[in-house]
């Protein structure tokens, strides 16, 4: 059988360009004539904004516009509509901009920022998810009541919290008082910065006749065109929104963030390009943030170590504004049990307002804040119960039963192969079940004993779905060249996790044509573009695939159908293979591709058919949770995984070294092994941050302390250098599907930190229930373990501590 | 504000521009001559992302005063490759699997060109310490690694 292109690890269609330096990306723009953007911003977490004198910087050189939240009188927000692009009368967190300067030069603008003075009247600000809560809290919105707001969105007027997600099976009251043993622990999950190489940016210009044009630096472009319309009141046909290659997005570039305020701004010089590119300080402090979850866990179970009931409270510190961390709350919370049965449950997640600056989504969406959670608890439930936590998790897996998740949704074997995934990184690290297994991973040199240093193990399993609408369409179209060449149309962005080479795959092997004879343009155009939701959620790929087998089923009708007419054949007798059309029983006659899908030319010249365009999309079956249970498709399709690592933690310093770090995840089919392999690598590393360096400081002002890249502590190449990597990718049929690719990207992420917390334990018998486990927090936990405990047991494992 | 004749040599190519004393290297490439191919990340000599040669020397050009390089040799990731394709190098990225977002990439390779240019057989210490400073976010760096090992087999390889 012919070699098909799904399955091969092709090179990525845009290496060369990004190689060279010829890709462009949003700050590399400029037109002639452009203005330049500066923001002041609020020193404040909480203030009223008396006074703002900003005269004397419109009158300097090059000024062209200053603007306050009251020159920009629009709303922001999609579910919920919070947010101003600019603070109106209130700074809700130290970084919101609070006037604007547009000049003809970066300098310019600046320099006129100095001369705006602003008087603020501090006000009392709530900086944590608990406090925000406490009765009497400071409300960070009064007007909480007024806002639009989408049905089955419940924020509560007069109080912090701007959404409450619940889900909720059998009766977790009689469940927890039936439990033979109980187990209760509080986690959190603090913020997270993105930090994506390239920061935030957006070009965006008012057209003589009225039109907004914008070059956004986002994930998303149709989402920023309807945020801005409807910020602006502006039809859909008058907003073009063009996107190109991200310099890495994780979620921080999915929503709007500085797209609003880029066009409100160029409303007041209409006809010129107003730039506006954020500086690395502004990216922390002035565009979205990620996790700040806090999580009460309570598990029952039996003695044997069956759980029967789960009580899980969590709480999100969503930030100033909610509209762009709202959708998170679902995702946590009917994932927060991760991927095993209890038959009785309540989970419940409420975000509440917050001094700080927005959260928005950050890769794994809310999976991994509160999987951190479960994860670990699974590890304590497992020791109360004197368990293996291998056995442990088997015991309890949801998918060899059969039974419901949740949402109530029934989820068996074919969702995936998640006790295989578990057995491959248990023997990966040395956790394997049997004796064999344990002694070999021991001989090798890793595990070799140095003075003061305990090696330990931990796992965690891993679940995602896709949070999104539930009309959260994708659109291809497939366009035939004259010579037999496929333009492939998507809006996806492409942001460095290659999904143009695998849509440029995945058409290929459709089609059954060379990947060369393939062209996937790069960058979006609203205007152009078919209709895509958000490039989030690890679905892009996914979704396009879907929508390409529609769209070649339509485009093959369309050539049988010309062939047909070539031949003088009805359209049954034509089939297609290969990139040729022939007489089925008859193969003699046959037509190449390129002479049937421009039309078909006759010998007389006359011409039939016609060039073959066509469009396919994709959704998938969701619905709305369930009112009194949160329950409903929410999530549409599930991809299943365990991670762990086998660590070195250094007992006189607390440096967590990790040795080994092992993922397996079930893709359904991997469209690209090696890109594959490389997103869940980069994942990886990427939760290795938030796991042991990565962590949002606070200033006693509710000020953001470690907003760059020295202080907020990024994996570096000195970092990771060590660490052996193995990535196993199953491919457990997906029952149906065109493609057979489950969704793969921010998965890598989800359960590092667990895992690495989990082999901190194993390690050195302290339990962390937060992260990061930078050297000096497990330092001081080694040392105040020491002194509660004067001849404490050696720590387990510790290999030749003295 | 001063304002000061530079004088550089930029891809091989001699280039005069009168600058502000306060200019960066960075904005005099990216603004003044359209060279966009070095990134600005961070601004402040945290990411490597802007990362440019100096006579040969891999320098953070959102650091180096445009003035401070008069008389120089800049190469940039533009200079690198050839009318007729990418350089062994930029090959080796490619080939290597080593580019996502590729916002961090032409530093990593020019780094690896200035290494290499010195140590034609580096080690992996030698690699690492190539590669210290730059920041990538999507890769988790094993395959730039492996990029720069690659295109040092292949240079010794002929
Ligand atoms: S931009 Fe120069 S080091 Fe980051
Ligand atoms: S490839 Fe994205 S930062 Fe390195």
């Amino acid at each position: 059988m012919e070699q098909r292109c799904i399955g091969t690890s092709v090179p990525r269609v845009d290496a060369l360009e990004k190689v060279t330096g010829e890709a462009r990306y949003v700050a590399d723009l400029s037109f002639p004539g452009m203005l330049h953007a500066k923001l002041l911003r609020s020193p404040h977490a909480h203030a009223r904004i008396v006074r703002i004198e900003k005269a004397a910087a419109a009158a300097m050189p090059g000024v062209h516009a200053v603007a306050t939240g009251k020159d920009l009188p629009w709303w922001v927000g999609e579910c919920i509509r919070d947010q101003r692009p600019m603070a109106v009368e209130t700074a809700r967190f130290a970084g919101e901009p609070v006037a604007a300067v547009v000049a003809s030069s970066e300098d310019a603008a600046l320099a006129a920022l100095e001369a705006i003075r602003v008087d603020y009247e501090p006000l009392p600000a709530v900086l944590d998810a608990r406090a925000a809560l406490a009765p009497g809290a400071p409300l960070v919105h009064p007007d909480l009541g007024t806002y639009h707001v989408l049905p089955g969105f419940r924020p509560s007027p007069g109080t912090n919290v701007f959404h409450h997600y619940f889900v909720k099976a059998g009766d977790v009251t009689k469940g927890l008082a039936r439990a033979a043993v109980v187990v209760e622990q509080e986690y959190e999950f603090p913020h997270l910065m993105h930090t994506a190489l390239e920061n935030h940016g957006c070009l965006a210009r008012y057209t003589a006749g009225g039109r907004l044009e914008v070059h956004a630096g986002a994930q998303s472009p149709f989402t920023v065109r309807n945020v801005v319309a409807e910020a602006f009141g502006l039809p859909r046909h008058r907003v073009s929104v063009r996107g190109g290659y991200l310099g890495g997005g994780f979620g921080g570039k999915s929503d709007a963030t500085v797209e609003p305020l880029t066009c409100a701004l160029a409303r007041l010089c209409p006809g010129r390009w107003v730039r506006l590119i954020l500086d690395r300080e502004e990216s922390f402090v002035g565009s979205v943030l990620g996790r700040g979850f806090r999580g009460r866990y309570r598990y029952g179970l039996t003695r044997r170590g069956r759980l029967v009931a789960a009580d899980i409270d969590l709480l999100m510190a969503g930030g100033a504004y909610s509209w762009t961390a709202v959708n998170i709350l679902p995702c946590a919370g009917h994932n927060g049990i991760g991927p095993y049965f209890v038959p009785d449950l309540e989970i419940h997640a409420r975000g509440l307002y917050t001094n700080t600056p927005p959260v928005g989504a950050y890769r794994g969406y809310g999976h991994p804040d509160s999987q951190f959670m479960a994860e670990r608890h699974m590890d304590l439930c497992a020791r109360a119960v004197g368990m293996d936590p291998v056995a442990f998790r088997l015991k309890n897996l949801l998918g060899k039963s059969g039974k419901k998740n949740p949402l109530g949704q029934r989820v068996d074997s074919s969702a995936g192969d998640l006790e295989g995934c578990i057995k491959l990184v248990a023997q990966d690290i040395g956790m394997a079940t049997s004796p064999e297994g344990i002694r070999a991973r021991e001989a090798e040199p890793s595990a070799v004993s140095r003075p003061a240093v305990a090696v330990g193990r931990g796992l965690a399993c891993l679940m995602k779905s896709p949070g999104q609408a539930t009309n959260a369409f994708t659109t291809v179209v497939l366009k035939f060249n004259e010579d037999g060449t496929v333009h492939v149309i998507s809006a996806v962005s492409e942001m460095g996790q290659g999904v143009h080479t695998a849509i440029a795959q995945i058409a290929a092997d459709l089609i059954e044509i060379p990947v060369e004879k393939v062209y996937v343009p790069q960058g979006t155009d609203t205007d152009y573009s078919p209709y895509d939701w958000q490039t989030v959620a690890s679905r892009a790929t996914w979704m396009q695939g879907r929508a390409i087998a529609a769209a070649w089923e339509k485009a093959r009708k369309e050539l049988r159908a010309t062939a047909a007419k070539a031949f003088g054949v009805p359209v049954a007798k034509v089939d297609y293979r290969r990139g040729t059309l022939f007489v089925r029983g008859d193969e003699s006659r046959a037509l190449p591709l390129e002479k049937v899908c421009h039309g078909y030319v006759f010998p007389d010249g006359h011409a039939v058919g016609g060039p073959v365009l066509v469009a396919g999309h994709y959704v998938p079956h969701a619905t709305y949770a369930d009112e009194q249970t949160g329950r409903g498709e929410l999530a549409t399709s599930w991809t299943f995984g365990c991670q762990g690592a086998e660590v070195e933690v250094d007992l006189r310093t607390g440096e967590v070294t990790v040795l080994r770090f092992s993922s397996a995840i079930d893709v359904g089919r991997a469209v690209n092994p090696e890109l594959a392999k490389a997103q869940v690598i980069g994942a990886v590393v990427f939760g290795l941050g938030g796991a042991l360096t990565e962590t949002v400081t606070w200033g006693p002002r509710g000020e953001i302390r470690n907003a760059s890249m020295t202080d907020y502590k990024v994996p570096t190449p000195e970092d990771v250098r060590g660490i052996d990597f193995r990535v196993h990718l199953l491919e457990t049929p997906v029952p149906g599907d065109p493609v057979g690719s489950r969704c793969l990207a921010e998965h890598g992420a989800v359960a590092v930190a667990p895992a690495i917390a989990n082999a901190v334990a194993d390690a050195t018998g302290v339990d962390f229930f937060d992260v990061p486990l930078a050297a000096e927090r497990v330092f001081l936990a080694l040392q105040a373990r020491a002194a509660q405990a004067p001849s404490p047991k050696p720590p387990r494992k510790a290999k030749g501590a003295r | 504000m001063s304002r000061h004749l530079v004088t550089l040599t930029v891809n091989g190519a001699p280039v005069t521009r009168e600058v502000e004393a306060h200019r960066t290297l960075l904005e005099v490439l990216r603004d003044g001559l359209d060279l966009i191919g070095a990134k600005e990340g961070c601004g402040a000599g945290e990411c490597g992302a802007c990362t440019v040669l100096l006579d040969g020397m891999p320098v953070r050009a959102c650091l180096v005063l445009a003035v401070e390089a008069d008389g120089c040799a800049v190469a940039t990731i533009e200079g690198l490759a050839a009318a007729r394709g990418p350089d062994p190098i930029q090959q080796a990225f490619i080939d290597a699997g080593a580019t996502q977002c590729g916002y961090c990439i032409p530093g990593f390779v020019l780094a690896a060109r200035a290494l290499l240019d010195r140590r034609p057989d580096p080690t992996d210490d030698d690699i690492v310490r190539a590669c210290g400073g730059h920041l990538c976010r999507c890769t988790g760096y094993h395959t730039l690694f492996e990029a720069v090992r690659l295109a040092a087999r292949r240079r010794a390889a002929g």
